[in-house]
């Protein structure tokens, strides 16, 4: 993984360039479980919902570079990230049965353990399609190792 | 006509069950012990398992979609400001609460509390149609 220094106030390291999808059988569970389909939502019914993206980040390759990186920079295994913010930025809608790109930063850690995930989506030929940034926090919970 | 200060329709949520939360775990991939164990999340210092932020959020986004239709959600961001543990439920309220009309947008402000606690505090660009 490269360091970039040119942030003086936290470290940044660049994850990697992630493959994803939003396959149809994929978004059609999110959809459900998030109960989007129900009447009066509003919603198109084969539409890739806004907060969608958040799957990708929580895959297994993704999780991987991030927790060892957050390991490098001292996370104990006993500790846990906490969520405390999202957002999400669209520059068109993410189509369904479609591939992306994803380029993951990790920035951190600011005062209180807290971390930032930025992503940004690219589409097939390069063009920008959606950010992601995460804001997280480093926390032991009692009674596992700090 | 929308204007500055309109208010959306809100959306009341009962009870958060554990299984919609496992629903959304497993639907969205996060492997966080803290949303299933409550020993972990006691020992976080909560009093049972945290609902996901990202589950609250996709609320937010429901009801900013609800209101707008077909109008294009542009971004959502989100703070999450106080845990809302399973078994409790949640109220969202949102207004307008800017138009931009050269960049033919309005800025949404989406509020959930759970007995006057703010638990997220979101906020959502939509597209406006053209004049």
């Amino acid at each position: 993984m490269k360091r970039d220094d040119s942030d003086a106030c936290s470290a940044r390291w660049h994850l990697g360039r992630f493959r994803v999808d939003t396959s149809a059988p994929r978004v059609a569970r999110f959809r459900e479980a998030i109960e989007l389909d129900v009447a009066g939502s509003g919603a198109a019914h084969d539409a890739v919902p806004i907060t969608f993206p958040i799957c990708w980040l929580t895959s297994p390759e993704i999780t991987a570079a991030l927790t060892g990186r957050l390991r490098d920079v001292g996370m104990s295994p006993g500790q846990l990230p906490i969520h405390l913010q999202q957002e999400i930025i669209l520059l068109g809608p993410l189509e369904i049965d479609t591939a992306y790109w994803l380029n993951v930063t990790l920035a951190g850690p600011d005062v209180g353990l807290k971390f930032r995930v930025e992503a940004e989506v690219t589409a097939e030929d390069g063009s920008e399609v959606a950010t992601l940034v995460v804001g997280l926090a480093l926390v032991v919970p009692a009674g596992r190792p700090a | 006509m929308i204007a500055r200060g309109d208010r959306l329709p809100g959306l009341s949520l009962a009870a958060i069950s554990q299984l919609q939360v496992e629903r959304y775990l497993a639907a969205s991939g996060d492997g966080n012990p803290l949303h299933r164990d409550a020993s972990i999340a006691r020992g976080a210092g909560l009093s049972g398992t945290p609902v996901p932020g990202m589950l609250l959020m996709a609320q937010a986004a429901r009801v900013v979609g609800a209101w707008s239709g077909c109008l294009e959600l542009m971004s959502l961001s989100a703070h999450f400001t106080h845990p809302l543990l399973v078994g409790e439920g949640v109220e969202f309220r949102a207004r307008v609460v800017a138009l931009e009309a050269e960049q033919a947008r309005a800025i949404v402000r989406v509020t959930a509390t759970r007995q006057e606690k703010t638990v997220l505090l979101a906020e959502a660009v939509v597209r406006l149609p053209p004049p």
